[in-house]
């Protein structure tokens, strides 16, 4: 499975990758991007199966890199892990098409439990 | 006005030891970070980008978390210490793990914050007058731990 990591925090890239990992998510592949203007590049390029996306980010915020994939009618299995945690935003993230949202700092289990039931489908 | 708590002391610890690794230890801490140095602040803002809530850390807990968080060697967070200064390598890091600590702020709260941006202060730059602040010890496993703070203004 290809997994596009898109975080603006190179630290955090690599977090996510490493807990992927320990979440157990087999035949794991990565890619990364650092906004979502350079993560819609990476996506027609490297055509992930999901995206993992941080919701502040310089030139495209996730929410924006989200809606613009789905106006384009690209129904890639996308989700948000983020320091954002308010009802609103995950509200917003839910109505533009997100499949799971996952708040930092997380573990593991956090990642195993939302990411378990999508990639079930 | 914000009417979001400030952190309690077992928060403060379960979100550093997720970031950090679980050796990391808090504890409540008196005096708190030593601002006659140089010191971290970290503003936290609302929807109307109005200053509602600051982290404050020693220079040397900043670095030492930073650094520990893409585990750059402690030698490294030490030597930008010294120098007064956040590390070159460090400043993204220690952005990204001040962007996270906001849910020290807004964990089961009504209000959202947004990390706004961080700055080194000292006394020649003081950080912003506080009306209430709770104050933390710091302990990083192979890192040089110090003191911050969680204040309301």
């Amino acid at each position: 499975m290809k997994v596009l990591v898109v975080d603006d925090s190179k630290a955090m890239r690599m977090i996510v990758a490493r807990t992927l990992k320990q979440a157990g998510i087999s035949n794991l592949t990565t890619v990364e991007a650092s906004n979502g203007l350079e993560a819609l590049t990476v996506i027609a390029d490297h055509k992930p199966h999901a995206v993992l996306c941080d919701w502040n980010m310089p030139e495209m915020k996730g929410i924006d890199l989200l809606k613009k994939l789905r106006a384009d009618g690209n129904e890639i299995l996308f989700g948000f892990v983020t320091s954002e945690s308010s009802p609103e935003v995950r509200k917003e993230a839910e109505d533009a098409g997100a499949a799971f949202f996952i708040v930092k700092p997380f573990t593991p289990n956090a990642f195993e439990a939302a990411l378990t039931p999508v990639l079930a489908h | 006005m914000c009417s979001n708590p400030l952190p309690t002391l077992n928060t403060v610890e379960k979100l550093i030891q997720c970031l950090l690794g679980n050796q990391v230890e808090a504890r409540n801490s008196v005096p708190g970070p030593d601002l006659t140095k140089p010191h971290v602040v970290a503003s936290y803002v609302d929807d109307a980008s109005a200053v509602q809530r600051v982290l404050i850390c020693e220079l040397a807990l900043a670095n030492s978390m930073g650094a520990a968080i893409s585990m750059i060697p402690s030698g490294v967070a030490n030597e930008a210490t010294k120098a007064g200064v956040i590390g070159e390598n460090i400043e993204g890091n220690l952005s990204e793990v001040l962007n996270i600590c906001v849910n020290l702020f807004t964990e089961n709260a009504p209000d959202r914050l947004t990390f706004s941006n961080l700055q080194v202060c000292s006394p020649k730059n003081p950080a912003p007058a506080l009306k209430q602040s709770v104050k933390y010890a710091v302990d990083i496993p192979r890192y040089i731990g110090g003191s911050m703070l969680a204040g309301s203004l």
